[in-house]
């Protein structure tokens, strides 16, 4: 867990992780539906394990509010219906938020290396 | 007049025929005032790199390698400049040492790449990736900018040394994603290679000792550059050369990297489990369980194209077991993803050993970025191997899942009102449908609850749907392991005995594999 207190990036790293919790969702729901053997399973493990990357990087014993779940994942995006892929790109860009840079998250540039790779397939598989 | 005005020799004492633009001297001293007519800060300039390496990271291809390759010592070279004009160094000359040494290490292995670059046959004399050379040329100006005003910035104010740390970082990091970005091309123009050389009936032959993909002329860069991602990764995770000295890392282009993985997640999901059994490490080892499954459906399916085994019947007759198994395990997982919050961690040990899980099998099922057709995986080197250790893998899940059932037995599970009552009233109505159950009237979880989206006890149905969908995993899982080993390890050694033979190299026996050898196969 990273010592970040509230204001310092908190809330772009609460974002990015409900951002990546709706993507691995996104994708896992179309997996369950796809053929055996389809892209979508690995994709969704690896942006699930982007999202315990990034819960890591929040203060110890975070619970993001309910309030901002609802926003980002319930209710904001629904009237956008973005697809995985927009919201990994969406993931990414928050990462280059001077909040997060400034914070000096040990683990941060790991997350960025992982995100720039998962866009890169959910790119091939039709997202 | 005597003489023209209007005329530019008149303007300067310099010979007749000299234009005015000729004697123009600059306002600025380009050696003492850096970077004229770009106002960015030291800050914005490295911002910069850091977006120049990410577009580079996104966009790489295996074409792009050779270019990289050449531009990166450029890019390292620019990078010890830069670190070192900073200034904040501690005076003592071994704590300086120590301070430096993730770039001193990092500038070591850049001269070795520099040295081979000038002699191997490949990449050869060419042009510097364009991309490379603007991240090198923008570290090398911020370095200008550093060195001419660094008499200027005071190390001992706690803020400037913050400032000072971040900036190291931040370099650090640009370094970091642009050595990721030149492994991504030369892996991936490892493959661009074999599949060429398949393509035109010329198959490479296999190196001895590495992996599969790589390809001569891109392994020891391979190995290279990777030690050079490792040193900048580790210095960006804190972890310093002296702390990890000692540690033991896997090497990527290990040939028995799949049955290593795989080995290493059945002990680590145990252990993961036993002492950190939260919903986020559940649905990571009920989502990895059910990829080794598809994936070895697909290796399976792949090793039949390849002729590998005696009828369809002996695919027909096992496949589907698997398939439901992996089905069993995506339902689990499903269900005990409800219980997640988002922002629950994952057992670093087990996030580790899951993504090498999928990193290994992706290098069998992945053609560049999207999955490769059953065609081309059964073109794999070491195709058998991955089947076998896979399978093995499958008959371990059996024990897995009964440890996984427990698991759903524990009465104090909670999880977010909304997706449990979601869930709730779904297996309400599904139990109606199926006459089980009378009524759909119950309110599970209480509206407040909902609203704020609190977190409860687990709703009696979801439960119970939790521990159904643990019985039917227990129950898919000892079904897909059972009919293993005689069919599945005699249609092996045919794939061994098949057209790709030459292609498959000699095993090296597992660190534990539960069951002995392939029949007649050449250990």
């Amino acid at each position: 867990m990273s010592t970040l207190t509230l204001n310092d990036g908190t809330e772009d790293l609460e974002e990015l992780v409900l951002l990546l919790d709706r993507a691995s969702r996104h994708i896992w729901s179309d997996a369950d539906y796809a053929s055996t053997g389809s892209p979508l399973h690995p994709l969704g493990l690896g942006v699930f394990l982007a999202q315990g990357q990034a819960a890591e990087l929040l203060p110890e014993g975070h619970v993001i509010s309910g309030d901002l779940r609802y926003q980002v994942v319930d209710q904001e995006l629904d009237h956008a219906e973005p697809n995985p892929l927009q919201l990994l790109r969406a993931a990414e860009e928050i990462t280059r938020a001077e909040s997060l840079q400034q914070a000096e998250l040990p683990g941060l540039s790991q997350l960025v290396v992982d995100l720039s790779d998962l866009i890169r397939e959910a790119s091939s598989v039709g997202y | 007049m005597a003489t023209d005005l209007s005329s530019p020799d008149h303007w300067s004492a310099d010979p007749p025929g000299r234009r005015h633009a000729d004697v123009d001297e600059p306002l600025f001293d380009p050696d003492l005032i850096p970077n004229v007519g770009d106002p960015r800060s030291v800050g914005e300039l490295l911002r910069d790199v850091d977006l120049q390496a990410r577009q580079l990271l996104l966009d790489v291809t295996g074409d792009d390698a050779a270019g990289l390759l050449r531009g990166w010592p450029l890019v390292v070279d620019a990078s010890a400049q830069l670190w070192h004009a900073l200034p904040g160094q501690p005076t003592d000359p071994t704590r300086r040492e120590d301070h430096d040494r993730p770039m001193t290490r990092l500038s070591v292995l850049s001269e070795a790449v520099a040295d081979g670059l000038r002699s191997a046959r490949w990449p050869g004399a060419g042009a510097v990736d364009t991309r490379t050379d603007q991240v090198a040329t923008t570290l090398a100006q911020v370095a200008e900018l550093v060195q001419r005003y660094r008499a200027e910035i005071a190390p001992e104010h706690v803020h400037v040394r913050r400032d000072l740390q971040a900036a190291r970082t931040r370099l650090m990091h640009g370094v970091y994603l642009g050595t990721h970005a030149v492994s991504v091309a030369l892996h991936q123009r490892g493959r661009d290679l074999r599949y060429a050389a398949a393509a035109a009936g010329r198959p490479i032959p296999l190196s001895a000792t590495r992996s599969p993909y790589v390809v001569g002329s891109t392994a020891s860069w391979l190995q290279r550059i990777g030690a050079c991602e490792r040193a900048a990764g580790d210095y960006l995770a804190h972890r310093f050369p002296e702390q990890v000295a000692g540690e033991a890392t896997t090497p990527h282009d290990d040939p028995t990297r799949l049955r290593r993985a795989l080995a290493s997640w059945d002990i680590q999901v145990h252990r993961s489990l036993a002492a950190h059994p939260t919903p986020a490490n559940m649905v990571l080892a009920s989502r990895t369980q059910g990829l080794i499954g598809d994936t070895s459906v697909a290796l399976l399916h792949a090793g039949a194209q390849a002729g590998a085994f005696p009828s369809p019947d002996a695919l027909d007759h096992f496949a589907p077991a698997i398939e439901d198994a992996n089905h069993a395990w995506n339902e689990l997982a499903s269900r005990w993803r409800d219980l997640c919050l988002p922002n629950d961690g994952l057992d670093p040990a087990l996030a580790r050993a899951a993504g090498e899980v999928r990193a290994a099998y992706g290098e069998f099922t992945h053609d560049t970025t999207t999955l490769a057709t059953p065609a081309t995986i059964a073109t794999r080197p070491a195709l058998a191997e991955a089947v076998q250790a896979s399978l093995d893998a499958l008959e371990a899940a059996a024990e897995l899942a009964c440890v996984v059932s427990d698991k759903a037995n524990d009465p104090d599970l909670t999880g977010p009102a909304r997706a449990l009552s979601l869930r709730a009233h779904n297996d309400t109505e599904a139990a109606v449908a199926a006459r089980e159950r009378g009524d759909t009237d119950t309110l599970w979880v209480r509206p407040h609850d909902i609203s704020a989206n609190l977190t409860v006890p687990l709703p009696a149905p979801v439960a119970e749907g939790l521990r159904r969908a643990s019985r039917a995993v227990a129950k898919a899982a000892a079904h897909a392991a059972a009919p293993r080993a005689e069919t599945v390890c005699a249609s092996s050694q045919q794939l061994l005995g098949s057209s790709h033979a030459s292609a498959i190299r000699r095993p090296v026996p597992p660190p534990s594999s539960p069951h002995p050898p392939l029949r007649g196969h050449d250990r």
